[in-house]
């Protein structure tokens, strides 16, 4: 459970998912990822590293594309950015997948959590 | 860091702590200290696994390397793609992509003909290219060599499949056909180019042979011309090397409690034998063979197959001693075998030399050797594999000498880089294609179990004899660390994912001043998911990205069970313990759960 979190508010969140896409400027420098030679695998922390070092410059220019809240009834509205390019459209498109995929990782969560702390008693 | 520090974290989890601190201790344990600690790669991928830098991928190459085996075995692959596979490991290079993508499409061959209920959970082989086909096979790894494991087993784990019908093509067929080779074909006369992959009619001939070789006891369960089945008996034999081995000195009656006798009678090239003077009594035992020799004592007859012959090799095989081909000539390898089979025995077993000295013998004027078989084939039998449960307590106790013996942190140390040892004597496959290394694991352990104190003896360094038990702990332990270490990283890549918020991301093709764009998506626990994407990502970055985290959605089920399994497995494990030691628990656990094996209830 994330902590500073009581856990009425964690079951809370739990019935309700919200499905946020960002866009921005977001490049990052795969020269100084410098284990990203051909057969390392890249080191995320080395790439979450210049990620938030992007979000944290001045000039940094991100902004949400749609934004999806889905209860728990199933009921689901999405904010979408106005006037969208034909490029923003296929964000758009990867964004109602991206949705659709929330529903099913929900189930495999649960049921991960679920054996977790119960065990797994097939 | 030691293990401690892992169960600590584990114990965090199982009681619902997914915090981040929890999750980067734990990645950091995972990603780090095991990576290291079990010589595997975290993830693992085909570049990061065959990558030979300063890469701690020894163990997982080793699960290659037995997928590749088997797999040729089941004629999946052929014997000259296994030489390949072996002339590249030798040379220090990366698998030719050519027989990578023919490694991937017979791995998805077996899965489609096996019916093991687990393979209902993956994803079929991608038709697209080999980089999502290695992808696949690198996630399945583990549970498809269980498998293949229990098809080219002696040891009596494949199980008997109901209702089999003769030339039906699946994976229990293929089996059945690796059986009749090793039994009946001479590997090196012709016989590989036209080798049927499932057993067929045609075979059925063969089974005559077979009962004619263990005296016609099994006449009443040979099938007819139109046989639809198998009695089960043949299945039975076909499966279970000891079980054969057993019916064939019945018949030729040197069980130990017959009256027979059974000598081998064979000459080696000349160098090939020993040049040692002869002792008083070795003389005198010499003269005693030559009597048998010339009295004509010797049944060397094993039939036109030499199947007593194969037989003896497989049971030395099996036992870590044999490392020629099971082809039923013997030769200097066999001989070798044998000698280091009585040099154990004679070290750790329980006869005395007199007895021993009567196993193996030099005839005094024909300059040929005399085996012994009746003798032999006792010293064998306790070489059998265990039941299941004893074998596990074998394995504890010899876990319990090498912590008794003050060599367990020195083994924990030294493990990774000490299974080069025995390299070698894996039979140089890069030049005989037909040599196999045997990977039982209940042979292996009762193999490592008869001789332990020789396996500590190895661990500090103060014998380099590996034949035999040494040569069994090293393939007994990597085994273990393949299936269970390989099953938690695997497991714990989605793990990660879905419960710890681990972030997948994804670079697009790289554009000007050496950047590309970034694709991340992050799944929170309580639901949440975040995309952050670089606004000049390709309509082809996006379908790569989704690609991804499709088929790990597809995986997620199976994984996380397994993960979560030996999550709960660590948590109630109690320090102090060694690294190896753990991966053991590990493994069994998760062979468990291959096994499909309910979890136990856990004593904390």
């Amino acid at each position: 459970m994330p902590e500073n979190k009581s856990f009425g508010d964690f079951i809370h969140d739990m019935t309700s998912l919200d499905v946020v896409t960002l866009t921005g400027n977001l490049t990052i420098r795969v020269n100084d990822l410098q284990d990203a030679q051909e057969g390392n695998p890249l080191k995320l922390s080395r790439i979450m590293q210049q990620l938030e070092g992007n979000l944290l410059k001045k000039d940094a220019t991100v902004s949400a594309l749609a934004a999806t809240h889905v209860s728990i009834d199933k009921d689901t509205v999405t904010f979408v950015k106005e006037n969208l390019s034909p490029e923003e459209a296929v964000y758009l498109d990867f964004h109602n997948e991206t949705v659709k995929a929330a529903g099913i990782a929900r189930a495999a969560m649960a049921d991960g959590i679920a054996k977790l702390l119960l065990g797994s008693k097939r | 860091m030691n293990t401690a520090t892992l169960v600590d974290v584990c114990r965090d989890l199982q009681a619902g702590n997914l915090s981040p601190r929890v999750g980067e201790e734990a990645e950091r344990i995972v990603a780090e200290t095991m990576t290291a600690r079990y010589a595997m790669p975290f993830p693992a991928t085909v570049p990061a696994t065959f990558l030979r830098t300063a890469q701690p991928s020894r163990t997982r190459r080793g699960q290659w390397h037995e997928l590749v085996q088997h797999l040729t075995d089941l004629a999946y692959l052929t014997p000259a793609d296994f030489q390949a596979w072996h002339r590249a490991r030798a040379a220090g290079e990366d698998p030719p992509r050519e027989l990578l993508g023919k490694v991937t499409v017979a791995a998805g061959a077996f899965v489609g003909e096996d019916d093991y209920p687990g393979f209902r959970n993956f994803r079929s082989l991608p038709a697209g290219g080999l980089a999502e086909r290695l992808d696949w096979l690198e996630e399945y790894l583990v549970p498809v060599v269980h498998r293949l494991a229990r098809y080219t087993s002696f040891d009596g784990d494949t199980e008997v499949r109901e209702g089999y019908r003769i030339g039906e093509t699946s994976a229990y067929g293929r089996s059945l056909s690796f059986r009749m080779r090793v039994y009946f074909y001479h590997f090196q006369q012709g016989y590989t180019n036209r080798r049927p992959s499932y057993f067929t009619r045609e075979q059925l001939p063969l089974l005559y042979q077979l009962d004619n070789s263990l005296g016609g006891h099994y006449r009443e369960y040979l099938p007819g011309r139109d046989a639809v089945h198998l009695h089960r008996t043949f299945h039975e034999l076909l499966l279970d090397g000891p079980r054969l081995f057993d019916a064939f000195r019945r018949a030729n009656r040197f069980l130990p409690e017959a009256a027979g006798r059974y000598f081998l009678q064979y000459t080696l090239p000349q160098g090939g034998g020993t040049g040692d003077a002869w002792t008083d009594r070795e003389e005198r035992l010499a003269r005693r063979a030559e009597r048998r020799v010339k009295g004509n004592e010797l049944h060397q007859d094993t039939g036109a197959n030499h199947l007593g012959i194969r037989l003896l090799q497989l049971a030395l095989w099996r036992a870590g001693f044999y490392t020629g081909v099971l082809d039923g000539a013997f030769g200097i390898l066999s001989h070798r075998a044998v000698l280091a089979l009585v040099a154990q025995e004679r070290e750790h077993g329980e006869w005395k030399d007199r007895r021993l000295d009567r196993v193996i013998v030099r005839t005094a004027e024909t300059g040929s050797w005399l085996v012994d078989l009746k003798l032999v084939g006792r010293l064998l039998d306790a070489y059998a594999p265990p039941p299941p449960p004893e074998a596990e307590a074998e394995e504890n106790r010899i876990w319990e000498a090498v912590r008794e013996s003050g060599m367990e942190d020195k083994l924990d140390a030294e493990f990774a880089e000490r299974q080069r040892e025995v390299s070698p004597i894996y039979g140089e496959p890069e030049r005989h294609p037909f040599r196999r290394a045997y990977y039982g694991l209940r042979s292996l352990l009762r193999g490592a179990f008869r001789a332990v104190r020789r396996v500590i003896a190895w661990i500090a360094g103060t014998i380099e004899t590996l034949l035999g038990a040494v040569f069994d702990f090293v393939k007994a332990v990597a085994k273990r660390l393949q299936e269970g270490i390989g099953m938690f990283f695997t497991g714990f890549r989605y793990f990660g994912h879905f419960l710890l918020g681990r972030p997948f991301v994804s670079l697009g093709a790289v554009a000007g001043e050496g950047g590309a764009p970034l694709l991340l998506t992050r799944y929170r626990l309580d639901f949440d998911v975040v995309n952050l994407m670089d606004a000049s990502v390709s309509h082809d970055d996006l379908g790569r990205h989704q690609r991804y985290i499709g088929r790990m959605l597809e995986g997620a089920a199976y994984f996380l069970e397994a993960v979560t399994t030996v999550i709960r497995l660590i948590a109630s494990l109690q320090p102090p313990l060694g690294w190896l030691r753990l991966g053991i628990f590990v493994a069994r656990r998760v062979r468990d759960f291959l096994r499909g094996e309910q979890e136990p209830d856990l004593v904390v």
